[in-house]
C-alpha cells in the first residue's frame, strides 16, 4: 500500500533542488561505546568501541579502527572488583575468565582508554520466569493476504510488585527463528510504526517485547500467529518458545533500536537516539534470563 | 471555575442595571447594511452617530441596532466599511427608526478624501489581534502557480507562520496547525488543504472575505487554542447575473451568481478543478509502453442560496464539496500470467449548513444553524491475476479509510437591551464521529475488516458575552464559554473566561488588552505539518487530556491620517497538554495505538507584532514584523529539558504591496523573511553490532538557514464589450532562493583522501516559478 504514495514522493524529490549545507556542528566530546548482552550463567563479554564526530572522514577500515583493544575493562560483582577482562582479537571482545552472570547479583563494568572519560554500566540478572503452558492451534485464522496462520498461545505468570519486561521468540525445531509473527495483543510494543498501512504488521525476531504494565502480578496469555506450515515437528524435535526476562534498559534499547531502523530515510520522522545505560558513553550492558518450552505442534 | 463565573456575572449584571436610567428617553435606530452593487449584507460595517462618539458595528449578517438618549429632534449617522464609500444620513429621531444602508464599492483609482468618516473599527473595537481580509485583497496578491490562495494570504500576516515551503499550514503565535479553528460559513473544515498542503480548499472566487483572530477571542468562539479563521462564502448577487472565472496553468475555475428573485433571493455556484491528470495519464501510459496509467486532480464545489422571506426572516443554505483524487492503473502480461492492478487515494471535505436569521424586534436578533461537516480519506488497491498454466484466477482487494464527521445544531442571539451593551449569547451541540482507521481485505477466500472502533461523542457549548461601553473612552468585552465534552463514558468540562478592554486615547488611537482561556478537546495526529491526507483527528482521552491555553495580550492601535493603520501587540501564551510525536513516530504511523505514539507536555510562546496597513488609494499594502519565542517541554522528550518549537522563528518580516497603476495595469509583490526553523541533527556516530548508529543533539537544537522569498505579479485588465478580461503573469520566488524544505545527511567518497565524508544537504522544493493565468468577469 505504501507504494501508492511513491509517485507523489518521487515527484517531490525530483522537483526539488539540492545544495550542500554548511552546518556549524557543536563540539561534542567523543565517548566509549560498550556493548554487552549476557545470558544467565554465561561469562561476561564486552565489546569496546568509540564514537566519532559526524564530520570526521572515514576510510574503508573505519570499522576496525573503532575498536579499542588497549582499553582496560574491569568487572565488579556486587560492587567488588572481580577481574580485569582479557581482549580476544578474534571476536574483538573483552571476556571474563571466571565471572559469570548469576541471578540476583549486581554487576558493573568500567572501561578506560586513553583520551576518553571512563565509561561504566550496571546490570542485574533477573530471575527466570517459567512458561506455564503452551497451546497450539492449526489454521486458526487468515492473514490479510488470505493465507492461513497457526496460533501459539503462551501462558506465564508475571512476578508481582515489580516492573517486568519480556522478549519472546518462536523457534523452529532446528533453532532458527520462525520468521514473521503476527499478533493483536495490546501489551506487545508496536515497533513497526506502520499502523495505517498494515495494522497487523510482521513482528521481526528479537522485536517481540512486552512490559507488564497491564498485567503486573497476573497470569498472562499471549496469542501469536505464525504462517501455516512453519511450526512442524521433525524427528521428535519440536518447535519451541523462548520467554526471556529482560531489564528495563534492554527493553528501551530494543525499542529504540527498532525505531531507529524504522525512520531510516524518512526525513519527516522525529529523530531517535538509541537508548543507553552506559554512563559517560553509549551502548548497553544487560543480562538476560530465559525459559524455553516446546510448542505441541502436530 | 465557579470564580470565573461569578466574576463575569459581577461584571455583566450590575452594568446592565447601571444603565437603566437611560432607558426612558431612548431612541433606537436599527436595520441592515448592504453592498449596493450585489445586495449582499456587510458584516462588521461601522455605524456612528455624528459628534457623539456613540457607535456600533453590524453583526455577521449586516444587522445593527444603535440606541442613544434623544437630545435633539434629528440625528446624523455615518456608516463606513473598508472598500466602500462611507455614507451619512440625517433623520428625524423618533422612538424607533428602521434604516437600511446600501454602500457603494469604492473606486480604488481615486484617493478617497472623506477622512472624517473612515472606519475607526480597528481603534474602538474591543476585539484585538484580529484582521479582516477581503476577497479583493486576497486576489490582488501574487499567486503561486497562478492559484490565489486564502490561507497563503493569511500567512502574510504578523504572528502567522507558514510552516514548510509551499505549505498552506498555519502556525499562529507559537501554536500548532491543529490549533486553528478554520470555519467556512461557520462550519469547521477539518483538513483545509489540497495536494499535500500546497493549496488550500478555499476557492478565492467563492469567498467574500476572511476574519483572522489570533487572540482576545470573544466568548462565542471555542474549541481551538490558537486562532479562528472565519471564511465567509459569497452570498450571491441579488441584483443581476454575474460571473467570473479563470484559466491557469494547473486549474480553471468558474463562479456564477445572480438573483433568484430580485432584492429577495440569490444564488452563487462556484467550481474549480485541476487538470494535471489530463497530462499525466497519456505521459505515464506512453512511458510505460501502455502498461501503466496514473493521474491526479482535485476539485472544489461551493454553492449558496439565500432568501429574504420576510423583513424579519432570512434563510441561507450553503455547502462545500471538494476532493483530491489520485488513481493508478497497471497491466502486466507475460508468459505465466496476466495481471491488472488498480489503486487510488481519495480525500476531501464536505460541509453543509442551513441558517435562519430571525429578528424578534429592534433589539433582539437570532441565528439558528444546523450544519454538517466531514473529512474522509480513502485508499484502495485491487489486483486481479489470471494464471495461464494451470489456468486459475486470483483477486485481491484492500481498502483503508479514516476520517471525522460532525453534525451540529446551535443558536446565537444578539441582544441590545441598553445603549451601552451588546450582549451575545448562545448554545450548541455537536455530535462527532471519529473514524480512526479501518482496513478491509478481500480475496478469493477472505473477506475481513480490521478496524479501530468508530468513536462517537457529543460536545455541548454555551456562551455569553457583553460588549459594554463604560464611557466614551473605555469599553470592555467580558464573557464566558462553557464546554462539556463526553467521550467513551468520560466527561470533560471547562469554563473559559474571556476579557478584552479598549481605552481610546483619542479618535485615532487606542490601547487594548485581553485575557483568554481556550480549551481544545480534539487532537490532530500529524507531525509533518504538510497537511497530509493521513492527518487524523482523535478525541481527548484520559491518557491524552484536552489541550488548554491562557493568552494575555496588550496592544496599541493608531489610525494615522485615516489612511494608515498601525498596530503593535505583545502577547504571552501558555499551553498545556499539547501533543508531540514520540521519538521515532512519523506520519506513516497512522492512528493505530495513537496514544502510545504521542507525548503530552507544555509550551510557551511570547512575542511582539508590528503591523502597518494601507487600505486606500492607488498603492495599498501591508507590512508586518514579529519577534517571537516559542518552546516546548515534555518529560519524555529531550531528557525533559525545554526545547524550541519546530516553528519557533525569532524574526519574521512580511511585506506586501499592490499598485493600481491605472485601470488596465496592476502590479503586486510580496516579500517574506523568517529566521531559520529549528531542527534536530546528528553530531556523532558509532557502531553497535556492525550497525551504524547516529547520535542526535538536543531536540531542535540547530537552525536551518533563514527563509526568504519574493513573489511578484502584473495584471493586465481590459474591458471588452460584454466582459472584463485580465491576464495575470506572476513569478513565485523571483530571485530563485533555494529555501530549505528538509535537511539530510549523505556520505560522499573523496578520491583525494580515499575517505568517505558526511555532508549535510538541504533540499529546496520550489525554485523560481513563473506562471500565467487568464481571468474574466462579466
Amino acid at each position: 500500500m505504501f507504494k501508492l504514495f511513491i509517485p507523489f514522493i518521487v515527484i517531490i524529490f525530483f522537483a526539488s533542488c539540492e545544495k550542500k549545507l554548511q552546518v556549524d556542528m557543536e563540539k561534542v566530546p567523543q565517548k566509549l561505546v560498550l556493548y554487552s548482552v549476557v545470558s544467565q550463567d554465561s561469562l561476561i563479554e564486552v565489546q569496546v568501541t568509540k564514537s566519532i564526530g559526524i564530520t570526521v572522514p572515514e576510510d574503508n577500515n573505519i570499522g576496525d579502527s573503532l575498536y579499542l583493544p588497549h582499553a582496560t575493562v574491569v568487572v565488579f560483582e556486587n560492587e567488588v572488583a572481580a577481574e580485569t577482562l582479557n581482549y580476544n582479537p578474534l571476536n574483538k571482545k573483552f571476556k571474563a575468565v571466571s565471572t559469570r552472570m548469576r541471578a540476583g547479583k549486581s554487576y558493573r563494568i568500567t572501561a578506560d582508554a586513553t583520551g576518553y572519560t571512563t565509561a561504566q554500566g550496571k546490570a542485574t540478572l533477573l530471575p527466570v520466569v517459567p512458561v506455564n503452558n503452551v497451546f497450539f492451534k492449526k489454521n486458526a485464522r487468515m492473514n490479510e493476504d488470505g493465507d492461513w496462520m497457526d496460533e501459539v498461545k503462551i501462558v506465564f505468570t508475571d512476578p508481582a510488585n515489580a516492573d517486568n519486561y519480556y522478549r519472546v521468540y518462536i523457534k523452529l525445531y532446528n533453532g532458527n527463528d520462525a520468521g514473521c509473527i503476527k499478533a493483536t495483543d495490546i501489551d506487545i510494543e508496536d515497533l513497526n510504526g506502520d499502523g495505517i498501512i498494515n495494522p497487523l504488521g510482521c513482528i521481526s525476531p528479537g522485536e517481540l517485547i512486552i512490559s507488564d504494565k497491564n498485567f503486573n502480578g497476573l497470569a498472562k496469555t499471549l496469542v501469536l500467529y505464525v504462517r501455516n506450515g512453519r511450526l512442524v515437528v521433525n524427528r521428535n524435535r519440536y518447535p519451541y518458545v523462548l520467554l526471556q526476562q529482560i531489564s528495563k534498559d534492554f527493553f528501551l534499547f530494543t525499542k529504540s533500536q527498532a525505531l531507529v531502523k524504522n525512520i531510516q530515510d524518512n526525513p519527516f520522522a522525529e529523530p531517535v537516539n538509541l537508548w543507553t545505560n552506559i554512563t559517560n558513553g553509549y551502548g548497553i550492558f544487560t543480562g538476560i534470563s530465559q525459559y524455553s518450552a516446546i510448542i505441541p505442534a502436530n | 471555575m465557579r470564580q470565573y463565573f461569578k466574576i463575569t456575572l459581577c461584571i455583566i449584571v450590575p452594568t446592565l442595571f447601571l444603565s437603566v436610567d437611560s432607558i426612558a428617553q431612548k431612541t433606537t435606530i436599527y436595520g441592515y447594511v448592504f453592498n449596493n452593487s450585489s445586495g449582499e449584507r456587510l458584516s462588521g460595517a461601522s455605524i456612528l452617530i455624528a459628534g457623539s462618539g456613540i457607535g456600533t458595528s453590524a453583526n455577521n449578517y449586516g444587522f445593527y441596532s444603535i440606541s442613544f438618549t434623544k437630545k435633539t429632534d434629528s440625528v446624523t449617522l455615518i456608516v463606513s466599511y473598508a472598500g466602500f464609500e462611507a455614507q451619512t444620513k440625517t433623520i428625524k429621531a423618533t422612538a424607533e427608526n428602521e434604516l437600511n444602508w446600501n454602500l457603494q464599492p469604492e473606486n480604488t483609482l481615486e484617493e478617497v478624501v472623506i477622512t472624517s468618516v473612515k472606519s475607526t473599527r480597528n481603534v474602538d473595537n474591543t476585539q484585538m489581534s484580529s484582521i479582516q481580509l477581503s476577497s479583493k485583497t486576497i486576489k490582488s496578491l501574487p499567486a503561486f502557480l497562478g492559484e490565489t490562495d486564502v490561507l497563503k494570504a493569511i500567512q502574510l500576516l504578523p504572528g502567522v507562520q507558514s510552516g514548510s515551503e509551499g505549505s498552506s499550514g498555519l502556525y499562529v503565535r507559537g501554536g500548532g496547525p491543529d490549533q486553528n479553528l478554520i470555519l467556512l460559513d461557520g462550519v469547521p473544515v477539518y483538513n483545509a488543504s489540497h495536494l499535500f498542503g500546497f493549496f488550500s480548499v478555499f476557492n478565492a472566487d467563492a469567498i467574500k472575505g476572511v476574519d483572522v483572530i489570533k487572540g482576545g477571542f470573544p466568548a462565542r468562539y471555542g474549541g481551538r487554542l490558537s486562532s479562528v479563521i472565519d471564511v465567509q462564502m459569497k452570498e450571491g448577487n441579488n441584483q443581476e447575473f454575474h460571473g467570473e472565472g479563470g484559466i491557469g496553468l494547473i486549474a480553471s475555475r468558474l463562479t456564477i451568481e445572480g438573483p433568484l428573485k430580485k432584492n429577495k433571493a440569490s444564488y452563487m455556484i462556484s467550481g474549480r478543478r485541476t487538470y494535471a491528470d489530463f497530462f499525466m495519464r497519456p505521459i505515464s501510459k506512453a512511458q510505460s509502453g501502455g502498461d501503466t496509467e496514473m493521474g491526479y486532480f482535485f476539485y472544489d464545489l461551493n454553492a449558496k442560496v439565500n432568501m429574504q422571506v420576510t423583513d424579519k426572516d432570512h434563510f441561507y443554505l450553503s455547502g462545500y464539496f471538494g476532493n483530491d483524487r489520485f488513481t493508478a492503473y497497471e497491466n502486466t502480461d507475460n508468459a505465466n500470467m496476466e495481471s491488472t492492478t488498480q489503486s487510488g487515494i481519495k480525500w476531501g471535505n464536505a460541509t453543509a449548513v442551513a441558517r435562519w436569521n430571525h429578528r424578534f424586534n429592534k433589539l433582539l436578533f437570532a441565528n439558528f444553524t444546523a450544519n454538517y461537516t466531514r473529512y474522509q480519506f480513502d485508499l484502495f488497491y485491487n489486483e486481479n491475476n489470471t494464471y495461464h498454466n494451470p489456468p486459475r484466477k486470483e483477486s485481491y482487494l484492500q481498502k483503508y479509510f479514516s476520517g471525522i464527521k460532525d453534525y451540529c445544531i446551535k443558536v446565537d442571539f444578539d441582544w441590545l437591551p441598553l445603549p451601552n451593551h451588546v450582549i451575545k449569547f448562545g448554545a450548541g451541540n455537536t455530535w462527532h464521529t471519529y473514524k480512526p482507521g479501518a482496513i478491509q481485505a478481500q480475496s478469493d477466500n477472505l473477506d475481513t475488516t480490521f478496524k479501530s472502533s468508530f468513536i462517537n461523542n457529543a460536545e455541548t457549548d454555551i456562551y455569553i458575552e457583553d460588549d459594554f461601553k463604560i464611557s466614551d473612552r473605555l469599553k470592555i468585552n467580558s464573557g464566558l464559554h462553557y464546554t462539556v465534552f463526553s467521550v467513551t463514558g468520560k466527561n470533560f468540562s471547562s469554563l473559559q473566561p474571556r476579557l478584552s478592554v479598549v481605552y481610546l486615547l483619542n479618535r485615532h488611537m487606542s490601547l487594548k488588552a485581553s485575557f483568554v482561556q481556550m480549551n481544545q478537546f480534539i487532537h490532530l495526529l500529524t507531525n509533518s505539518g504538510l497537511g497530509l491526507p493521513t492527518d487524523l483527528w482523535v478525541p481527548a482521552t484520559s491518557v491524552v487530556p484536552p489541550q488548554k491555553s491562557l493568552q494575555y495580550a496588550v496592544g496599541y492601535v493608531w489610525n494615522a491620517k485615516n489612511n494608515f493603520e498601525l498596530s503593535v501587540e505583545a502577547y504571552y501564551k501558555g499551553l498545556k497538554n499539547i501533543i508531540e510525536y514520540a521519538e521515532g513516530a512519523s506520519f506513516l504511523s497512522g492512528s493505530d495505538r495513537w496514544e502510545q505514539r504521542v507525548e503530552t507536555g507544555t509550551g510557551k510562546a511570547a512575542g511582539v507584532e508590528f503591523f502597518l496597513q494601507k487600505k486606500y488609494g492607488k498603492i495599498t499594502g501591508m507590512a508586518g514584523y514579529t519577534l517571537s519565542f516559542s518552546d516546548r517541554t515534555f518529560a519524555s522528550l529531550n531528557n525533559g529539558q525545554t526545547f524550541p518549537y519546530k516553528y519557533d522563528r525569532r524574526h519574521d518580516i512580511k511585506l506586501a504591496a499592490v499598485h493600481q497603476v491605472n485601470k488596465k495595469i496592476q502590479l503586486s509583490a510580496d516579500w517574506v523573511f523568517g529566521s531559520g526553523a529549528a531542527t534536530t541533527l546528528q553530531h556523532s556516530s558509532y557502531r553497535i553490532n556492525d550497525n551504524q548508529v547516529y547520535v542526535y543533539g538536543s531536540r531542535n537544537g540547530y537552525r536551518l538557514p533563514a527563509y526568504h522569498r519574493l513573489d511578484a505579479a502584473i495584471k493586465f485588465t481590459k474591458q471588452k464589450k460584454k466582459f472584463e478580461r485580465s491576464w495575470v503573469i506572476s513569478v513565485y520566488n523571483l530571485y530563485n532562493r533555494l529555501n530549505t524544505f528538509y535537511i539530510y545527511l549523505s556520505e560522499e567518497y573523496n578520491p583525494t583522501t580515499s575517505t568517505y565524508e558526511k555532508v549535510f544537504y538541504k533540499a529546496a522544493l520550489f525554485p523560481v516559478i513563473p506562471s500565467i493565468s487568464y481571468q474574466f468577469k462579466f
